[in-house]
């Protein structure tokens, strides 16, 4: 693994950067962020780590192993600290501020380690000529690669959808909270009638967006202490037809303090 | 001009060279170039070229796919020959000796990539499996509200092994991903430290990168190897943390220096382990325990001798000293585990309805039963040619015993509930199987074309063998419309929709009754504590006094109910678990009836209706009204 000196010295300065959007928050391109976070979860502590103690120096393969699986144990046992321990918690802000305080102070001892005399194994790196023709020759299996996922995700995205309307009631004080969504892949006219014990109560015309919902608390003559329960009917009918599309109902029982 | 020393077990070069370089590295690439390898001029196909036709494989794929969902035909034809494309180049390469050390390895990680591809083109929008959404669920609890080992009532276990959702909690927080994002990253995050990790393995004991890539590309036909492990699930991210322990116990034990180092390593593997997965922990004391024994018989010096005893020794304080701390149901939890597999093995279990032999396609069934029997016949040969030449290196011997469990995982398989049992054996006990076939396969390396296109085909036979062995059954094997209790194939907009309307709108934890896909939707995007034990009330024709007192019993709150399970018989055998009456006897349909009985009840209310999906509340005061009824009779 190259534990180059300015490389360690650039991943604490990233990390350390990095800590320092908990306190001045700047709004990163989402790549970067997802980029940077990642390298933090899964790289970056291990990594620091791996060359402070100098270990798998000769074995490319073991390090980049090791890195991996040491980064998600630091950040394992750093959350695992801040539940135990009193005064942490496991805020989003702590966390990362651990996390990167972790790696600044890795990457840091091992950019001094590795100049105070650290021993450099005897091994004769690939030239890079080489690597950027091993590069070279996998880049059209990645852009392949990308190439699936893309006409995976585009095809899962574009299968043919059910298409419906959700209807919902739930209780709520002295009234009824009413919800409908639009998920019919198109503009929906809709009519939406709310009976108690079979009297009309409200009528009201909607008209929705694909995707688009609606919620109303409408309220209800006091209920008393009706112990039987006051049956609530709601109805939705799509504009220009007869029929009801869907329907929901809700027994409200009242007490002694009206209280449903 | 660059030279490379090859140590390489394979017929034409013994375990006696091996055996003289243990603990010192010999394998130095100093150059790229493979003109000064040791091959003699066999052909070989360039790295960019295997790597590009293995991709088209993943693309065929994914065109299988987009045909599947849209139920056009030729989309099993596009999968099986994608599989093909991807598995048969990687294959030829690894029998191949041509390719430098780092060349081995980019092919390696690249068919890991595309192995995980697989799965995740298989459903790239939306947890589907039901093993995530049970993580799903310790994974919000955590980032809602900042607090390990809550309750989960999808999985109660599953809170006490944070490990996969504290990772998972960390990369939304640092990233701002969704949830379903930061699975698929750790997803393949895990699979591709999987492949890294064998590699790894296998070329320290075998101190080959040529065997090792050929037992990494055997390793790939294990059966739960594409999905199952692909999945976002404590055992995906247990796996390679099992494997890296395994490694670093090795380098530890060969080691002459940082010593201490690769003890902390292994250390810290070890923990992360025990923080993520009981189960994997467990068989990793298993397989440090097989090794300490098999160490302390060989000629190592002591020190050395004794260093997997030390790894199984510090695992199994890690381990005990995480359940005192956590106050984990593991054995509880386990406890289930191993009562049913000893019934299953010992045969004495008390089955309600034997499954009859899943009906398989014709072609699938001879694939997979030769799939079977290759490997048990190879194994003895495998086990001959490598045991006595290995008895200088304890981990290879008990790489070797652990492909024993093969078989015993084969006689699970025939028994009741056997094939959860040999699914969860596969996983680990096949790490030993392609170490031991790997030295068979060895046979076809450096060859001619003709023998190395037989050893590759071969290959090819175990990999697609062991797809149809796997999960997801034929039925859900690819993406399509909704099927009736189908698992992953019954998750589709009106549940998951549903389901998240239930997280928002109903009292979280609230107890849920519903067909087996309303409960697995329920209990992960809906946060709702999902009832598996009343499959009576959901399939009786109506709602009388015996069914209104196991609601009561079973404290249930809201009924999820699909109308489309009157529309066939269940898939997978059964409507909601496989203790119901007629588990996989299914000759009708479940009746209408069972459906709308819910609206004629006076004791439910119908809180949610999408025009399949309803969701029912129990009303309180109508419900002992109506159960008073139903005991006293109408007045």
């Amino acid at each position: 693994m190259n534990c180059n000196r300015a490389i360690l010295v650039a991943v604490a300065l990233l990390a350390g950067l990095f800590g320092c959007t908990v306190f001045f928050p700047v709004a990163l391109p989402s790549w970067l962020a997802v980029t940077l976070g990642a390298a933090l979860v899964f790289v970056m502590p291990g990594a620091s780590l791996v060359c402070l103690l100098g270990v798998l120096r000769n074995n490319r393969k073991g390090a980049v192993v090791v890195s991996v699986v040491l980064s998600m144990t630091l950040v394992m046992l750093t959350g695992l600290a801040m539940y135990f321990v009193p005064t942490l918690h496991m805020d989003r802000s702590r966390w990362i501020l651990l996390v990167t305080a972790q790696t600044v102070l890795l990457a840091l001892s091992a950019a001094v380690v590795r100049t105070s005399g650290h021993k450099t194994a005897i091994r004769i790196q690939p030239r890079r000529r080489d690597l950027l023709r091993l590069g070279g020759s996998l880049l059209p299996a990645v852009l392949l690669l990308g190439i699936a996922g893309v006409y995976g995700y585009k095809s899962a995205a574009g299968m043919p959808k059910p298409r419906f309307t959700q209807l919902w009631a739930t209780p709520a004080q002295d009234a009824v909270r009413i919800g409908v969504t639009n998920l019919e892949d198109r503009p929906v006219s809709y009519l939406l009638h709310v009976n108690a014990d079979e009297a009309r109560v409200f009528v009201y015309s909607l008209a929705l967006a694909d995707g688009e919902s609606w919620e109303k608390v409408i309220p209800l003559p006091a209920l008393g202490d009706n112990e039987t329960g006051k049956r609530i009917e709601v109805t939705l009918a799509v504009a220009g037809e007869r029929y009801p599309y869907r329907r929901v109902d809700l027994l409200l029982i009242g007490s002694p303090s009206g209280a449903p | 001009m660059g030279q490379r020393l090859h140590v390489y077990w394979g017929p034409q070069h013994g375990l006696r060279e091996k055996r003289s370089r243990v603990g010192v590295r010999v394998d130095v690439d100093t150059r790229l170039s493979t003109s000064t390898d040791l091959q003699v001029g066999l052909p070989k196909a360039s790295l960019g070229f295997v790597a590009t036709v293995s991709t088209v494989g993943l693309v065929l794929v994914s065109h299988g796919y987009a045909l599947a969902r849209s139920e056009a035909s030729g989309a099993q034809f596009f999968y099986w020959f994608g599989l093909a494309t991807l598995y048969l180049p990687i294959a030829w390469a690894a029998l191949s000796r041509g390719y430098s050390r780092l060349e081995r390895f980019l092919l390696a990680m690249l068919f890991g990539a595309n192995i995980f591809g697989i799965r995740y083109l298989y459903q790239p929008i939306w947890f589907s499996f039901a093993d995530e959404l049970q993580h799903l669920r310790t994974l919000t609890d955590i980032l809602g509200s900042q607090v390990l080992f809550t309750h989960n009532p999808a999985l109660p276990i599953s809170p006490y092994f944070p490990g996969l959702e504290l990772v998972a909690a960390a990369l939304i927080d640092f990233t701002g991903v969704t949830p379903f994002i930061a699975g698929v990253i750790l997803a393949v995050v895990a699979k591709l430290v999987t492949v890294a990790a064998l590699y790894w393995l296998f070329e320290s004991v075998s101190g080959s990168s040529l065997m090792a890539m050929i037992a990494v590309v055997i390793y790939a036909a294990n059966p739960h190897f594409v999905h199952f492990g692909s999945i976002f699930a404590y055992g995906t991210l247990a796996f390679p943390l099992l494997i890296a322990s395994l490694a670093l116990v090795q380098a530890w034990t060969v080691s002459t220096k940082h010593e201490n180092g690769l003890m902390l390593f292994g250390a810290l593997a070890l923990l992360a382990l025990t923080m993520t997965h009981h189960l994997t922990s467990f068989i990793t004391v298993g397989i440090l325990s097989l090794w300490s024994l098999v160490a302390i018989r060989t000629r190592a010096p002591g020190e050395a001798r004794l260093r997997p005893l030390f790894a199984t020794a510090f695992l199994v304080v890690s381990i005990v000293a995480w359940h005192a701390v956590t106050g984990a149901t593991t054995w509880q939890y386990l406890g289930m585990i191993l009562s049913d597999a000893a019934e299953t093995l010992t045969g004495s279990m008390e089955i309600t309805a034997t499954p009859p032999p899943i009906q398989r396609p014709l072609g699938e069934f001879v694939l997979g039963a030769l799939t079977v029997m290759g490997i048990g016949v190879l194994l003895p040969f495998g086990l001959r040619r490598s045991w006595r030449s290995a008895s200088a290196f304890s981990l290879v011997r008990t790489l070797l015993i652990l492909s024993l469990v093969f078989y015993v995982s084969i006689l699970a398989r025939f028994l009741p509930k056997g094939d959860e049992l040999a699914g969860r054996l596969w996983n680990f006990s096949y790490v030993g199987i392609a170490f031991t076939l790997a030295s068979i396969f060895g046979l076809f390396a450096n060859r001619g074309i003709a023998l190395r296109l037989t050893g590759a085909f071969a290959m090819l036979g175990l990999f697609l063998g062991g797809v149809t062995l796997g999960y997801p059954a034929h039925w859900a094997r690819l993406p399509g419309p909704f099927l009736v209790s189908a698992f992953e194939r019954s998750v589709d907009l009106h549940g998951v929709a549903t389901a998240l309307w239930e997280s928002a709108h109903l009292p979280e934890d609230a107890r849920l009754g519903a067909d087996f896909t309303g409960l697995v939707l329920g209990g992960g995007y809906g946060r709702m504590d999902p009832v598996l034990d009343i499959p009576d009330v959901i399939l009786a024709d109506n709602i009388g006094q015996t069914e209104l007192e196991r609601l009561d019993q079973a404290s249930v709150k809201y009924l999820y109910v699909d109308e489309r399970l009157c529309s066939s018989t269940p898939t997978s055998g059964f409507y909601v678990s496989v203790e119901e009456a007629n588990a996989f006897f299914y000759e009708t349909p479940l009746s209408c009836e069972a459906i709308s009985k819910f609206d004629e009840s006076a004791a439910l209310v119908r809180i949610f209706d999408d025009g399949v999906v309803r969701i029912y509340e129990v009303a309180e005061h109508a419900f002992y009204t109506a159960l008073e009824q139903a005991v006293t009779g109408p007045e």
